[in-house]
């Protein structure tokens, strides 16, 4: 073990340095690593994000649970930022474009592949294999571990993310890919005296991650994905926090909502920010709120 | 067995041999095809004494990758033709031809040189008989007491003249770089047609596609030469006479939509087209026809990667995929200006022709508009502006600000909308006037009531709601406001 933890201070390639992993510690970043865009998945994802690379399981109950939502960040990221096209492979239903736009995917880096169910694992190879594709998701009812096992080969060589959406019941069988997690939906804790809507911007995903590089979670993570985005725009938004965090910054008032976003914001530059609120990351490095 | 054995002899040797003729006209038809398809390499390619040809490669060097990369490639592309070759490389024409040679022969190791000194040392020690010209001496170069290049060299000039004619000498000296070399050049023919003899009838489509490939490479070398893309070609294949019936010729059209030069990616299209055809006999020969040429400019490799050219291969994969999988299961989403859900998005099988047209848009809009930024616009814009923006707002907000032209893209519709529609929306039941999908739903939003398209025939009227079950899930539901019934639509992804 200390030989190997030498060799990797004095400095493997990356691409070596990706395939060896030591069971202490979770993996640490790397350039090809799309942050999900959720602070606190981040935190437990090895490489700090989603990982190009590898296979990332998604084990959901039935589609439609908010695995595109926690996916949403990391696909706007690649399809506006990066310019990379994202193929969906073989998905359950329609997608459907406006749900899409509003989270600001560039929706003409969509490509939806239908396939025969024979074909699915073709198209996904094939996906996988071309450059300037940034994320393949693909979903796969039933599935051979040696077909796992390909398409996690398939996987290591491509610059995209892969994704598998596989059943929940496919969690006892054994499988190739580096990473694996149950996405359920749960009910936020006070579902049954919440105001109605309020609940839309509570919808909660409870992650379990049972197989990853790195030492197992103690307890599953949740997140909260809220239905809608907030009211205003971002930018907007953005800029008016600035404008009322500057202005309240030397006035003590607990009522004052600007007050509570600029401490809030201030506690998340701190590096706070641990259960109170969930943080995005915006593109030119600021912070923003998620709003609960 | 040795050149200038007699038959008999040979026979005593071998009694089993297979005498065949020498064909010229298929050896010179063989080397062509050769020479069009290494013109993917180099537009100076020569035909050259002794079943030899000429790559004049100094351009081309750095564009491969180094000079040993494009050997191998260049090695390799003779190999799909069929052949079996050596190959020498050197600052001169007859440099790198006497080094061909030697490697085929055997005399020496080192046959790839780049510097002119070196040559000039392996030259030395080069044997004499591999000159063309020493067939015609016979025996007299040893006889003299000359066995390599040096010997010869250091012999009196007006005395080999004499003996061996002029050519000798001129040969040296154009070998050694002393003396210009010109040569005239193979000329690809104007249109292209590859016809391939197969040395044994073929029924299986994937022993035919390995004969393809040596037609593909030779298209591909013709391609480049004549600075063209190819976008439709057809195969004609010859079939065996098996029955009286069955049909002597067939062909196959494969088409697509983005010219290519790449000769992985049309052979890519060709085993999608055999894997789908079965072949009506077997096949003996076969021949290929490029249909539709168009110019093409392949693109400059930029120091950084960009993102442009990645959308080429992008659409390279989806011409495979719907090569396989039949084009109507390539699909891209587009947005329809509808308030009824299911025609705001429309399905479009995907075609690369929209997605050049959108890129020259995307070009030319900032010249037309420079700074047009969307995002700073709207945030140096007003206070009241952003205000107004909070509700469903597909109207332009503040009226004394004329709104940016990039608006819509903005305002999405402020209900939340589905990641997932169902194609047709299913009817659900009501238990305890709730409506019921495996588990009992709430409805959590607000109404949002659609009512549109009462003037195409497919009018609808319905209420929106968003709705919970008791396990987190997100539904997106709606109620016919005409009899009341309840549909489930989507689900929050």
């Amino acid at each position: 073990m200390g030989a190997a933890i030498s060799l990797v201070e004095i400095g493997l390639a990356s691409d070596l340095q990706r395939q060896l992993w030591q069971g202490s510690q979770v993996t640490g970043t790397d350039s090809s690593v799309i942050s999900s865009g959720h602070r606190k998945l981040d935190r437990v994802l090895p490489g700090a994000g989603w990982m190009a690379g590898a296979l990332t399981e998604l084990l959901v109950e039935d589609c439609g649970v908010g695995e595109m939502r926690l996916l949403s960040r990391a696909l706007r990221e690649l399809t506006t930022i990066k310019s990379r096209s994202a193929v969906f492979v073989s998905p359950p239903w329609k997608p459907y474009l406006a749900a899409f736009r509003a989270w600001g995917i560039a929706t003409d880096k969509l490509f939806w592949v239908k396939t025969p169910e024979d074909q699915t694992l073709w198209a996904a190879e094939q996906s996988l294999k071309q450059k300037g594709v940034g994320a393949v998701l693909i979903w796969l009812p039933k599935v051979r571990p040696e077909a796992l096992r390909r398409l996690q080969v398939a996987a290591q060589d491509s610059q995209a993310l892969a994704f598998l959406f596989r059943p929940v019941e496919a969690a006892a069988q054994s499988s190739a890919a580096p990473l694996r997690m149950i996405c359920r939906p749960i009910l936020p804790d006070d579902a049954q005296t919440m105001n109605r809507r309020e609940w839309m911007q509570q919808v909660m995903l409870q992650i379990d991650i049972i197989k990853r590089r790195g030492p197992l979670l103690d307890k599953p993570l949740r997140l909260q994905l809220p239905l809608q985005m907030p009211a205003l725009p971002e930018h907007v938004r953005r800029s008016r926090l600035n404008r009322k965090a500057r202005e309240v910054s030397h006035v003590v008032d607990s009522g004052d909502i600007a007050a509570l976003i600029a401490r809030s914001s201030q506690a998340a530059v701190d590096g706070g920010a641990r259960n109170e609120r969930e943080f995005a990351w915006i593109d030119d490095g600021r912070f923003g709120p998620v709003e609960r | 067995m040795r050149p200038g054995s007699t038959r008999s002899h040979a026979f005593a040797l071998a009694p089993r041999l297979t005498l065949l003729a020498e064909d010229i006209r298929l050896e010179k038809e063989a080397l062509e095809a050769v020479a069009l398809a290494l013109l993917a390499f180099t537009p100076k390619v020569v035909l050259a004494h002794a079943n030899t040809v000429l790559l004049e490669v100094g351009a081309s060097v750095r564009l491969f990758g180094g000079l040993k990369a494009l050997i191998s490639k260049v090695m390799a592309t003779v190999k799909g033709c069929g052949f079996t070759s050596r190959m020498g490389c050197a600052p001169t024409a007859w440099g790198a031809w006497l080094l061909a040679h030697a490697r085929t022969r055997r005399v020496t190791l080192r046959t790839r040189i780049v510097k002119e000194t070196t040559l000039l040392r392996i030259l030395d020690a080069l044997p004499v008989s591999l000159l063309p010209s020493a067939a015609t001496h016979g025996n007299a170069f040893e006889q003299i007491g000359c066995t390599t290049l040096a010997d010869l060299r250091r012999l009196p000039r007006a005395g080999v003249t004499r003996r061996f004619g002029n050519g000798v000498l001129q040969l040296l000296a154009q070998a050694y770089g002393e003396a210009p070399d010109p040569r005239e050049a193979f000329r690809a023919p104007a249109s292209f047609e590859a016809r391939l003899e197969l040395q044994a009838r073929v029924e299986s489509a994937e022993a035919l596609l390995f004969a393809a490939r040596r037609l593909v490479l030779q298209l591909a070398g013709w391609l480049s030469a004549h600075h063209a893309a190819v976008s439709e070609f057809t195969l004609w294949l010859e079939h065996e006479l098996a029955a009286r019936h069955a049909p002597k010729r067939s062909q196959l059209k494969v088409a697509w939509a983005v010219p290519t030069r790449d000769a992985e990616h049309v052979l890519w299209l060709l085993r999608e087209k055999l894997n789908q055809t079965t072949l009506a006999a077997p096949v003996i020969e076969m021949k290929l026809l490029a249909d539709k040429v168009s110019e093409h400019a392949p693109q400059s490799d930029t120091l950084f990667p960009m993102p442009s050219s990645d959308s080429e291969s992008m659409a390279q994969l989806l011409e495979r995929l719907s090569a396989r999988l039949g084009a109507e299961n390539v699909l891209q989403l587009a947005a329809r200006d509808d308030h009824r859900p299911e025609a705001a998005m429309a399905v479009e099988i995907y075609q690369p022709a929209r997605e050049v047209k959108a890129k020259r848009k995307r070009k030319t809009k900032p010249l037309a508009k420079p700074g047009d930024d969307p995002a700073r616009d709207l945030d140096s814009g007003s206070d009241s502006d952003s205000d107004s923006d909070s509700d469903h707002a597909p109207q332009p907000a503040g009226a004394e600000n004329p709104p940016p032209l990039s608006l819509p893209d903005l305002a999405v519709p402020s209900q939340p909308r589905p990641s997932w529609i169902l194609e047709a929306p299913l009817r659900l039941m009501l238990r305890n006037e709730r409506p019921f999908y495996r588990r009992a739903l709430k409805v959590i939003s607000r109404t949002e009531r659609i009512e549109a398209g009462w003037w195409d025939g497919n009018g609808v009227q319905r209420d929106y709601y968003i709705a919970a079950d008791d396990r987190g899930r997100m539904f997106w539901l709606y109620r016919e406001r005409l009899s009341g019934d309840w549909f489930l639509h989507g689900f929050f992804g």
